[in-house]
């Protein structure tokens, strides 16, 4: 669908460039209604109402909604009454944990918190345009602060400020805190996590389990720098770790890439391997790259998820 | 194990670069953050000691490779068994051929030497063609007969064959240790490993300089300590001169004064020695000045070793250049030393300045009166007057401010009351450019004065201190006498028994006691009184003379001037005193020969014909209106002509460079002087035949140079480091290009799902 968008939208979707105007709501705003516009076809149309009951018409009420079959039926006039569709609540699980601070120098500078932080606010622009109830999760070792769902437009201020708010610090534990947030997340829903998922990939899978055993849907957007991808380095450095001060490593990049990429290359395919077998939607989501993929992705998925 | 070019030994050095680098960079280092910490622990632990092995490795080899190369470059020999005996190593040959007189030496129909290139030649034939040699001509120098040592390849050989061919011996004797020292100066750049020395001689003792053991000092010392480098030294002895031998020499030929003029005759000695080791039969010498015969002298039946001596006596007739010729007639072994020359300058005057200190218009009434009576007397004919040698200018002391001291050879200061500051300074610079001064003190002197200024403690122009004179000039029958013990200065050497003279008819009435410091190194007694005290001291100034005498030089103290020997005396003095500023035209060899004179104008060209005929250039150095020739190739004993043309004309001058006498002495090194060289640390070895010598030419290497080795080692070193290297980055990079791809959505697909 590349080619509804045009060069000046492509543009507006570069993380670096957005990552400079600061604020999230208008970053939010201009990419999805920037985005939304763009399309030829509105991915809203057909899809946000659903038929609850029917009333008595009054005057004020819209002709096209007089339910014609129950007038020849009864020769009264009813008005066909929808409900807007709010069964869809989705919560954004966004990462604060320490590993993401990482900002590669192909990202131009923009950590990977940063992006996630982007993308929650596009996400979450884009959910409640769409009706849906969006909640906020933030963690890193435990939860940090949650925001139930709601589907109010003023809403999405209050999760836009906590997203601004919050600083990525600590140690990552997906396990435990996913287990946790599973617990409290009641209601059936989308869980959609952004996270660069640096844990035990058997852990993890575990915890995933927990959300599908409690019958939500995942999708899972993992993030990951270019650099932590390919290690491009060729002289020595020294590595210090995000997480744990004080512990970091000297030595040629060189000598241990290969069993770098290998451990990566493993790791992707478990964290992948498990969400096939959960049913988790799985999106890698590199950090040099643009949001338009991942949105559309996502509006293709929310459109497929109407029909079904 | 040696290295032969030891200094390229700080190039293993260089090996500890590939570590420096290692280092280095991992001290520059660059720090960034990291998230992916987890992959990073896990990668590096089980890659750590993989990634330690091959860097190890790689350093390791690269180290090694850099140390091959360097100790390549060292040129490293290895004395083992295991190497040596492989062959012969190239080696670098010197060849030193003595070219001295006694080689001429003829022995059953050729001379000594003509069997010594013949030796030469038979050891170049046996060299082989990676073998470099050069040949050097040994006599008063030491000359290469090549510009640079040559391969003894085919082309080599006969380019050296026919430098021998061209070589004749020459006049002079040969210095054996300059010639070994030039020949290791020669083999010193040579890359071939193995180096010999061959001296090629006669074995004839003088010429080794075996009284000279600092000399041989310091030529093992100069030789490389390492003895792999050092070169073995082999003296091949062809013919020791047999007991029958018979050589007469012409060993010296002198005159009896340093400066000759036409005025008066000159005695001309000739001496003839017996070199050989039977004794000579009778000979006859000639002795021609310039073209004309002067005379013959027959010389009697010599016994080994024994002189003889044979004066003639010849006045000249024209001042010029001339050259003495004393020839041996017939034939002996050496011809070369049957004949000597001795080049003469016969002088037109010898100008001499005569300051009066007590001027006095009567005849014979002062003091340079009876010292210009006594230098040039008048001639009883006066049909055929006498062009006198000394021409004396008489001049009093306030005159002497418009002299110019340098036309005069010598001053004398003739009872001087007082000498003004600036004359004494300009005294003592024309007594140290090599002028002469006599000081002749008398009644008129203040001695205090004398004493301070020109005695000066010692440091002044006079060499002794004036104290109050003895004597009364007046009592003439109270006299002291000369002494005639201990006459040896040469100015006395006239007067020495039994030609006294009439010397001892001389009384001297009263005289200043003459006090020579006891500091002064450079001063002697010309003649003493009977009482010991001395009449005349000389001190060395510089290159000049000063001599002060106890007595004014006319009657007032003495009865010098009526003696017959006042005359003589007076000349010798000055002769003696002018002998420094006059140039030497009789050379010993290797001493330059220096021509000075006034020129304005161009300066005239000079050329010098050498005892060979050769023709060289001279080029005059000007020094204000004074123009030097200095001429340094007198190594070859003769007669030299220097030729100095300009528009007005050319003058001809003749110098020789005298034969030296010793080098006609046959002696051989006997067995002790022998034993001697061949002990450490030199360790000469010294042998009879030429087969000898060219088995010591052919005997094999103590060991082997490794440097191919190393080579060989240097490019599989390299050949394995590019393989490992390319071998790790293949293991590291390999898959540079399989990043791990997330590119793309590798998501379930939506519609997938049930």
């Amino acid at each position: 669908m590349a080619e509804t968008t045009g060069d000046g939208y492509a543009e507006l979707l570069d993380p670096r460039a957005l990552s400079r105007m600061g604020n999230l709501e208008l970053i939010a705003r201009q990419v999805v209604e920037g985005f939304v516009s763009g399309r030829h076809r509105s991915a809203l149309k057909g899809f946000s109402v659903e038929f609850a009951e029917h009333r008595e018409y009054t005057p004020g009420d819209e002709i096209r909604n007089i339910d014609w079959r129950v007038y020849a039926k009864s020769d009264r006039y009813y008005i066909k009454q929808y409900e807007q569709e709010t069964n869809l609540r989705a919560y954004l699980l966004v990462d604060a944990s320490g590993s993401m601070k990482f900002a590669g120098e192909a990202s131009g500078g923009v950590s990977k918190f940063r992006y996630a932080q982007m993308l929650a606010a596009c996400l979450a622009s884009l959910l409640l345009r769409q009706q849906d109830a969006v909640g906020l999760v933030t963690f890193d070792t435990q939860v940090r602060r949650y925001i139930p769902p709601r589907s109010q437009a003023l809403h999405l201020r209050a999760m836009l400020n906590e997203l601004h708010a919050t600083e990525p610090g600590a140690e990552t534990s997906l396990a435990g805190v996913f287990h946790d947030i599973a617990e409290r997340i009641r209601q059936r829903g989308l869980v959609i996590i952004l996270s660069d998922c640096f844990d035990d990939p058997l852990a993890l899978r575990n915890a995933l389990h927990h959300f599908r055993h409690r019958r939500h849907e995942v999708i899972l957007l993992h993030l990951m720098a270019l650099e932590e991808r390919t290690f491009p380095f060729r002289s020595w450095m020294r590595f210090r770790d995000l997480e744990t001060a004080g512990r970091e490593l000297l030595l040629d990049p060189q000598g241990v890439r290969e069993a770098y990429l290998r451990e990566v290359r493993e790791f992707l395919a478990a964290v992948k391997r498990g969400c096939d077998e959960l049913e988790i939607d799985y999106v890698s989501i590199d950090t040099s790259r643009s949001f338009d993929d991942t949105l559309l992705w996502y509006l293709g998925w929310r459109e497929a998820r109407a029909r079904r | 194990m040696t290295a032969l070019n030891p200094i390229m030994l700080w190039g293993l050095l260089a090996a500890s670069i590939p570590i420096l680098i290692h280092l280095l960079n991992r001290r520059r280092h660059r720090v960034i953050d990291w998230g992916a910490m987890q992959f990073l622990l896990a990668s590096h632990t089980s890659r750590n000691r993989r990634v330690l092995l091959e860097e190890i490795l790689v350093l390791a080899v690269r180290t090694a490779m850099l140390a091959a190369l360097a100790l390549g470059l060292a040129r490293l020999f290895i004395q083992n068994p295991y190497f040596a005996g492989s062959g012969a190593s190239a080696q670098a040959v010197a060849i030193v051929v003595d070219t001295s007189l006694s080689m001429s030496r003829e022995v059953g129909g050729m001379t000594v030497l003509q069997r010594g290139v013949a030796a030469a030649r038979q050891l170049i034939d046996t060299l082989s063609s990676a073998d470099t040699v050069t040949v050097l001509f040994a006599s008063a120098t030491v000359e290469p007969v090549t510009d640079r040592p040559v391969y003894a390849t085919d082309e080599g050989k006969a380019a050296l064959q026919a430098q021998l061919a061209g070589i004749e011996p020459t006049a002079a004797s040969v210095d054996m240790v300059r010639a070994i020292d030039t020949a290791n100066l020669a083999l010193a750049d040579q890359v071939n490993p193995v180096k010999q020395i061959v001296v090629i001689t006669d074995g004839q003792q003088y010429g080794w300089h075996l009284d000279e053991p600092r000399r041989w000092q310091f030529l093992a010392e100069s030789l490389p300590t390492d003895e792999t480098a050092r070169p073995r030294i082999t003296v091949l002895r062809l013919e020791s001169p047999d007991e029958s031998l018979v050589n007469l020499a012409v060993t010296s030929i002198t005159l009896d004064r340093p400066i000759v003029g036409t005025d008066r005759p000159v005695r001309i000695t000739a001496t003839v020695t017996n070199t050989g080791q039977a004794a000579s039969p009778a000979r006859t010498v000639h002795v021609d000045v310039g073209e004309r015969r002067l005379g013959s002298r027959e010389v009697l039946a010599l016994p080994p070793g024994a002189s003889e001596s044979l004066t003639l006596t010849h006045q000249f007739k024209t001042s010029g250049s001339v050259v003495i010729t004393a020839t041996l007639a017939g034939g002996d072994p050496i011809p070369l030393d049957d004949s000597q020359s001795l080049a003469v300058q016969v002088a037109q005057s010898l100008p001499v300045l005569l300051i009066d200190g007590a001027p006095s218009p009567e005849p014979l009434g002062s003091e340079t009166a009876y010292l210009t009576a006594a230098l040039a007397p008048t001639h009883r004919n006066r049909d055929a007057p006498v062009d006198y040698l000394v021409a004396a200018r008489v001049v009093e002391v306030p005159d002497t401010d418009r002299i110019d001291l340098s036309k005069f050879r010598a001053v004398v200061l003739a009872n001087v009351r007082y000498v003004p500051d600036a004359l004494l300074t300009r005294l003592r610079d024309f007594v140290e450019q090599g002028g002469g001064l006599l000081i002749t003190p008398g009644d008129q002197v203040d001695r205090a004065d004398f004493n301070e200024r020109l005695y000066a403690q010692g440091q002044g122009l006079s060499p002794v201190r004036l104290a109050a004179p003895v004597g009364d000039a007046t009592a003439r029958e109270s006299f002291e006498i000369l002494s005639d013990a201990a006459i040896d200065h040469p100015i006395m050497r006239l007067f020495a028994p039994p030609a006294t003279m009439d010397l001892a008819k001389v009384h001297v009435y009263r005289w200043f006691p003459l006090e020579m410091s006891t500091r002064a190194a450079n001063t002697r007694r010309v003649a003493s009184l009977a009482n010991g005290q001395p009449l005349a001291v000389e001190q060395r100034l510089g290159r000049g003379h000063v001599i002060c005498t106890a007595v004014p030089w006319d009657i007032a103290w003495t009865n010098l001037p009526a003696c017959k020997a006042y005359v003589v005396l007076t000349h010798e003095l000055m002769y003696y005193l002018a002998e420094p500023l006059l140039p030497r035209w009789h050379l010993p060899p290797g001493q330059s020969l220096t021509v000075s004179f006034d020129a304005d104008g161009a300066p005239p060209v000079g050329q010098v014909f050498d005892p060979d005929g050769t023709i060289h250039a001279v080029t005059g150095q000007r020094n204000g209106s004074r123009m030097t020739y200095p001429y340094r190739e007198t190594s070859a004993p003769g007669v030299y002509r220097l030729v100095l043309s300009s528009p007005q004309g050319s003058t001809r001058y003749f110098f020789t460079v005298g034969l030296d006498p010793q080098e006609s002495d046959l002696t051989s090194l006997d067995d002790e002087a022998i034993a001697h060289l061949t002990e450490p640390p030199l360790s000469l070895a010294f042998l009879e035949t030429v087969d000898q010598a060219q088995r010591a030419l052919s005997v094999e290497s103590p060991g082997r140079e490794i440097w191919r080795w190393l080579m060989l080692t240097v490019l599989l070193l390299a050949i394995v480091e590019v393989g490992l290297t390319r071998a790790i980055a293949r293991n590291r990079h390999g898959d540079a290009s399989a990043e791990v791809d997330l590119g793309g959505k590798q998501t379930r697909s939506p519609s997938g799902r049930g």
